[in-house]
Formats: structure tokens, C-alpha cells, sequence
């Protein structure tokens, strides 16, 4: 497929956590994108997006990276990143980080510009609601919360599950909560963190799903996390696997 | 940063009373869906254009407030009322004081004030010898219990209707009285309207002062601070200095996001309007009126990074929204305000040396600023406060100082990063059992208390790289 007979160059920015723990996230990641006819590349250089720090409130530390992010994906002409959360650590917090700076908050603001969330972009920029894929399983989506409430990404994951080929969607109650990880609240806070997460869990079971799905892998690893101590065999799966199934 | 041991065995306790957090999560359960009832009823735009509006008229007063405060306070006086301006909470505490002492008063009934909680005011008048009731239903039941408010709103919401009879049972004399809700509402009906008769000085709190009339709004479900306001002779009312409208239009709105926000009302039952005290040949209202104006903290933010929090209308929709506040309830968080605002205002007005850890007690989901009707920022004042007790207090912890300073080095360099997690992946190996990790040392020992986590796989994404790129053409 091309757009207008361009074909869209994009980087992907697989994020640490998808580089560390979930290769397979960001294979599939790079599958569907390229079924859809995108040019992916994947700049070497690229670590973290800093947001460890930032929420820590180790601002220094977190623009150091940061800083370094941007120069590893300064040539890149749309970058791709398969985490809501990453992606509103760009657009939230790296204009935060270098307000004021004279060089960096120019480039921060170029960085934002052309930075998308995966589903974002598919639905949003390539316009494709429609991947082709067919998963037969019933399904429900936790809508995370830094990619809805900060970024106002809430419909296009779900616009793009509907239409997979065999998938029965069920809406989660309380889809919008948070599931309790929060960085390292999870850690230090972690029992008020395993309350929370709870909850998410009882929800999920609630609704009978063979397969929960997200668009952003430390949540997922947290619920997911849950579920298997829990012994419940529910699957998690991020929304580029179930995009990749069946084609 | 450190989690204080006292606020970790407070929130431990709070998470073990489970008859405690069954009663918050259904009280927070009612009020989060009326409030989501409301807005769908009222449209998402509609609602949208009103907390914009909303924001630009508490925007427009704290950006003038000494302007709009000298115009109240000049109102005020023009119709007989007293004032005071409490730079302190001792200073507004010694004004109610003496004017007791002056009055000799032995009979104190109050409608429901958080500032009152927030400078102690209850304990300060019993220690005189006053008899001091709360007239809020919430709040008589708290002070029965001898307890604080666990939510702005609703005081007594950790309480459920068989804590309250019992509560209720210590103080009656007259027949057992059952735990149906209808049962102890006519019981605190009776109870208190006794109470009412023999008022030497009524206490109420303030939604919102208009500065161009000198009134003081008060919203009560339950008529309360109005039978106060008309029945007391001497009427004291305690407002903080950031509570001030212009005039009653913009009340206009603010009474009807107020209300909708807080409890999904179109309007609170009880909107009084009181202009102190009574004027020629009217028949009721108080024959004194003493208007407490209470600072305490609060202009040191005027100007500040943080100054939008005093926007807030005290709605209490943050605490509602807050998965950390559903979770542990409103005492947990130590001082008078919990939940989101409370975690932004506690080490603001109290100190960060204080309540500095209550910006870590929060999941940063954004769901506070969302629920906000007035569009305070809570989620970035939490990313804002962390920061100053990081970088401007020196007061990190030092394993974290080490953590971050040792991952930013290693995370700014590819190499480095890619070294680093090689090294965690080879050394993973005596914990891990079937793909997954389920016991481990500190810290992710805290982390696997109640989950799993996955090890890391046998190759990395970047290491798959290669494999997958193969294929395509530069």
C-alpha cells in the first residue's frame, strides 16, 4: 500500500521496556507496519525516553537521555512508538524538560511534532481502521491512562479490534481506571499498587475474556503480572500482536 | 524517595480495614457515577465550555484577590459585620476564642467548615468549656466517633449505617434505634434540632464570599448552616482567603458545576445567601456577624508555580476519581485534605518536609485533573513537587539518588544500556522458574508481593533487529 504513490518513511522507537521484555511486541509491531506500507527503520542509539526519572522527579537525569533520544531520531521523519505512555512522556514531559533552554526546547518541540502512538498513527495518519487480520478469541481492552487522558487516544484501538476478522469485543468496565502501576509507585507504594491492580484484575475476569489487550506493555506486564500469580488464564497481549494474527 | 514509616502505617492500616474501604469505594462508587450522569446529561461540550468558564472566573479572582478580598471586607463592614483577616490558623483560632470568652457563650452549633478542621477550631472551644455540636449529619457523625473527616464532602463516608447506630446508640436515651438509614436520619433530625434551641454562637463554613455584596454563600443538603445563620445570635463565619466570587452571576456558575461535580446534583438543596446581620424590621438573621478571613498558608502561593491550586472549590471529584484515594480512604493521607488536592495542598500549606512524600502516594493516571471542574493541573503539580523535593530539597533518597544518577549515565549511551541489561539478563538466572519470576530480592521483592514478572527473553528486540531488516532496501 502507498499514500497518494509516497511511501511513509517512519523510525521506530520500540521503547526500553519492549526491547528488554517484549521483543515479540516489537516485531509485530514492525510486521504490521510494513503490511500497511510504511518504510520502518530502527535508528541505532535509541535507549529510554526518560520517563523512569521524570516521574521520580529527577528532571536532570531524565533530560540527559532525553537529549540523547532526540539526536538518535533527529533526521527521522515520523517516529512510531508502541507505548502510550512513552508517547506522552514525549509530548508532556520533554517540553516540560527543556522549557526555556535555547537550544534544546526548539528541538523538543520538532521531536513532539512528529512522534505518534502505534494505533495513532494507523488510524490517525495512515487512516487505515482495517488491518486485514483475523483473531478468533473474545477480547477487551484496558484504555490506559497517560494514552487517554494525556494524549486523548481512546477510540482508535478499539476502532482498529472491532474490525478484526473473528474478534468478539467486549467493553471493560472501568476501563478507564487506572490498573495501579504507576512506575514506581508499584514498588514503593506497592501495596496500595496491589489493591489497585486487583480491582483491574476482578474487572477483566468480569467480563469473560479469553485475551486482555493494551497498547502500553508496563501496564500489561502488571496486569498480566496479576493474572499469573493469581493463576487466571487470561491472555495480554499488546494491540500490535492481535494486528499481526491471521494475515 | 523515602516513604515516612508513619504514613506507611497509616495507609497499611487503612488498606486492612476492609469494612472501611468496602463503605469509601461504595461512597466514591455513587458519587463518581451521579457525577458521570450529570455531565452526559448536560453534554461533554457543554460541560467542557462551563469548566472552561469556571476557570477563567477563579483564574481572574486569584489573580486579583487582594483587590476582590478589600471590597468583601469593605462590604462586609458596611452592613455591620466584624472582620478578621487570620494571617495564621492560632490567629483565627484566638479571635473565635475571645469573642466566646466575650459572649460567654456555652452553646456552639456549626454547619460544616473544612477550614475549621484545618486550624483545629473544635478542640480549641471544648478545652474553654463550650459544648460544641456539628450540625452536618457527616460531621456530628465524625465527631461522635471522635475522628476527622475522611472526605471533603462526605466526612463520615468510611462509615457504614451500623458504625453510625452504634454511634448514635451511645447517645440516646430513648429506644434502640436500627440501623436503617431512614431510622438514624430521623434520630439526628431530632437530636440536633434540640441542639438549635439554646444557640449562643453559630459556626459556618463558606463556598464562595461575593465580594461586591459582602454575602456568604452556603450550600448545605441539609439546611443546616441555614437554621444556624437564622437562629443564632452571634453568627461566625470561616472561610478561606481564596473563596471570593465577583459578583452572584458568576455564582451562577459555580453553584451548578459545584454541585454536579460533587455529588451530580443540578443544584446543592440549600444555597444560602447571608448578609450578615439582621437590618430595621427583619426577622431573623443574626444580631452579630464576624467574618473570619483565614490565610494559612495560602498567599505564599500567589505567584507561585502552584498558584492554580487555588482555584479549588472543595467538591471533592479528585478524591472520587483517585484510584490511590478509593483504595485507602481519606485518613491515610494525614492532614484535613486527602485524596489529589489533598496531596498537592498538605505539603504546600503545611510543608514539604512534612507531606513532601504525599506527591509519591499517587499512580499519576491524570484521572484528578480530568474529574477537576475548575482545571486545576493536579497531575503536573504532582510531577512539579516531586521535582522540588528532588532537585530544590536535596531530599531524595539516597539509594534513588544513586539509581538515577547511575541509570542516566548508563541510558544516555547506547552501548552502556545495551551492556547493562546483558548483565541483568545473564545474572536473572537463579530466580527464575518457568519463564517468569516470582520471588527476588529488594526492590522487586516489592514488586513480586502481588505479581509475577517476566524474565527477560533470550534476545532482545535490538538483537532480533538485524533478522527482521534483513529484507528491506535502503
Amino acid at each position: 500500500m502507498t499514500f497518494g504513490g509516497v511511501i511513509l518513511k517512519a523510525s521506530l522507537f520500540v521503547t526500553c521496556i519492549a526491547d528488554m521484555m517484549y521483543a515479540e511486541v516489537g516485531e509485530s509491531t514492525v510486521r504490521v507496519l510494513r503490511r500497511l506500507g510504511v518504510d520502518l527503520d530502527f535508528p541505532e542509539g535509541q535507549t529510554c525516553c526518560g520517563q523512569p526519572a521524570y516521574s521520580c522527579g529527577y528532571h536532570k537525569e531524565a533530560a540527559h537521555v532525553a537529549k540523547k533520544v532526540i539526536e538518535v531520531f533527529e533526521h527521522s521523519e515520523r517516529i512510531i512508538m508502541p507505548s502510550g505512555s512513552c508517547a506522552s512522556m514525549v509530548h508532556h514531559g520533554y517540553p516540560e524538560l527543556f522549557r526555556g533552554d535555547p537550544v534544546w526546547e526548539k528541538k523538543a518541540h520538532e521531536f513532539v511534532h512528529k512522534t505518534y502512538e502505534f494505533s495513532q498513527f494507523i488510524v490517525d495518519v495512515l487512516g487505515v481502521t482495517d488491518v486485514g487480520a483475523t483473531f478468533n478469541k473474545k477480547v477487551t481492552y484496558h484504555s490506559s491512562c497517560h494514552m487517554s487522558r494525556l494524549l486523548g487516544i481512546e477510540e482508535q484501538p478499539k476502532t482498529l479490534l472491532k474490525n478484526v476478522k473473528g474478534l468478539d469485543f467486549v467493553e471493560l468496565p472501568y476501563a478507564f481506571d487506572c490498573c495501579g502501576f504507576g512506575g514506581t509507585f508499584s514498588m514503593k507504594l506497592s501495596d496500595i499498587s496491589g489493591a489497585i491492580v486487583e480491582e483491574k484484575v476482578d474487572h477483566i475476569v468480569e467480563t469473560g475474556a479469553e485475551v486482555l489487550v493494551g497498547c502500553d506493555l508496563t501496564c500489561l506486564m502488571n496486569i498480566g503480572g496479576r493474572l499469573s500469580r493469581r493463576g487466571i488464564p487470561v491472555k495480554v497481549m499488546h494491540l500490535a500482536q492481535v494486528l499481526d494474527q491471521g494475515v | 524517595m523515602h516513604i515516612e514509616p508513619s504514613f506507611r502505617r497509616r495507609y497499611q492500616k487503612a488498606l486492612a480495614d476492609q469494612v472501611m474501604i468496602k463503605a469509601v469505594k461504595l461512597g466514591t462508587g455513587r458519587l463518581r457515577g451521579k457525577r458521570a450522569q450529570a455531565i452526559e446529561e448536560v453534554g461533554q461540550e457543554r460541560w467542557a465550555n462551563f469548566r472552561n468558564r469556571a476557570e477563567a472566573i477563579r483564574l481572574h479572582v486569584i489573580q486579583h484577590l487582594d483587590q476582590y478580598l478589600e471590597q468583601l471586607i469593605d462590604n462586609v463592614l458596611k452592613k455591620g459585620g466584624h472582620v478578621c483577616l487570620a494571617k495564621t490558623g492560632e490567629e483565627a483560632v484566638r479571635y473565635i476564642e475571645e469573642l466566646a470568652k466575650k459572649k460567654n457563650a456555652k452553646n456552639i452549633v456549626k454547619s460544616k467548615s473544612m477550614v475549621s478542621e484545618e486550624i483545629h477550631l473544635n478542640p480549641a472551644l471544648e478545652k474553654m468549656g463550650c459544648k460544641v455540636i456539628e450540625s452536618d449529619l457527616g460531621e456530628w457523625i465524625i465527631q461522635l466517633a471522635n475522628e476527622t473527616p475522611s472526605h471533603i464532602i462526605v466526612p463520615a463516608m468510611h462509615k457504614n449505617r451500623f458504625q453510625v447506630a452504634d454511634l448514635f446508640n451511645a447517645v440516646n436515651t430513648g429506644p434502640k434505634i436500627p440501623a436503617e438509614t431512614a431510622d438514624l436520619c430521623a434520630f439526628a433530625r431530632q437530636y440536633l434540632r434540640q441542639q438549635f434551641m439554646n444557640i449562643d454562637i453559630g459556626i459556618t463554613g463558606c463556598n464562595f464570599a461575593i465580594a461586591d455584596s459582602g454575602a456568604v454563600t452556603i450550600c448545605t443538603n441539609e439546611g443546616n448552616a441555614r437554621i444556624v445563620s437564622a437562629l443564632a445570635p452571634t453568627m461566625v463565619t470561616i472561610m478561606g482567603m481564596e473563596r471570593i466570587l465577583p459578583s452572584i452571576e458568576e455564582l451562577a456558575v459555580m453553584l451548578s458545576l459545584l454541585a454536579r461535580s460533587a455529588t451530580g446534583q443540578k443544584l446543592t438543596v440549600y444555597n444560602t445567601l447571608s448578609t450578615g446581620v439582621r437590618i430595621g424590621e427583619e426577622l431573623d438573621g443574626p444580631q452579630e456577624f464576624h467574618l473570619v478571613i483565614v490565610d494559612n498558608g495560602r498567599s505564599k502561593l500567589l505567584g507561585s508555580k502552584y498558584e492554580k491550586v487555588l482555584n479549588c472549590i472543595r467538591c471533592g471529584s479528585c478524591l472520587n476519581a483517585c484510584p490511590v484515594y478509593r483504595n485507602i480512604g481519606g485518613h491515610a493521607y494525614g492532614w484535613v485534605y486527602p485524596g489529589p488536592i489533598g496531596a498537592v495542598l498538605s505539603p504546600l500549606y503545611q510543608g514539604m518536609d512534612k507531606y513532601g512524600e504525599l506527591a509519591y502516594a499517587s499512580t499519576l493516571c491524570g484521572a484528578c485533573h480530568v474529574a477537576c471542574p475548575v482545571k486545576i493541573p493536579l497531575h503536573d503539580m504532582l510531577y512539579a513537587l516531586r521535582n522540588d523535593k528532588v532537585e530544590l530539597e536535596k531530599k531524595g533518597e539516597l539509594v534513588e539518588d544513586i539509581t538515577f544518577k547511575g541509570w542516566s549515565a548508563a541510558f544516555a549511551t547506547m552501548s552502556r544500556y545495551r551492556f547493562s541489561i546483558r548483565m541483568a539478563r545473564r545474572f536473572q538466572f537463579p530466580l527464575v522458574k518457568a519463564g517468569k519470576i516470582a520471588f527476588g530480592p529488594p526492590p522487586i521483592s516489592d514488586w513480586l508481593k502481588y505479581r509475577d514478572m517476566p524474565a527477560l527473553p533470550d534476545k532482545f528486540f535490538h538483537e532480533v533487529w538485524p533478522e527482521l531488516n534483513k529484507d528491506r532496501k535502503e
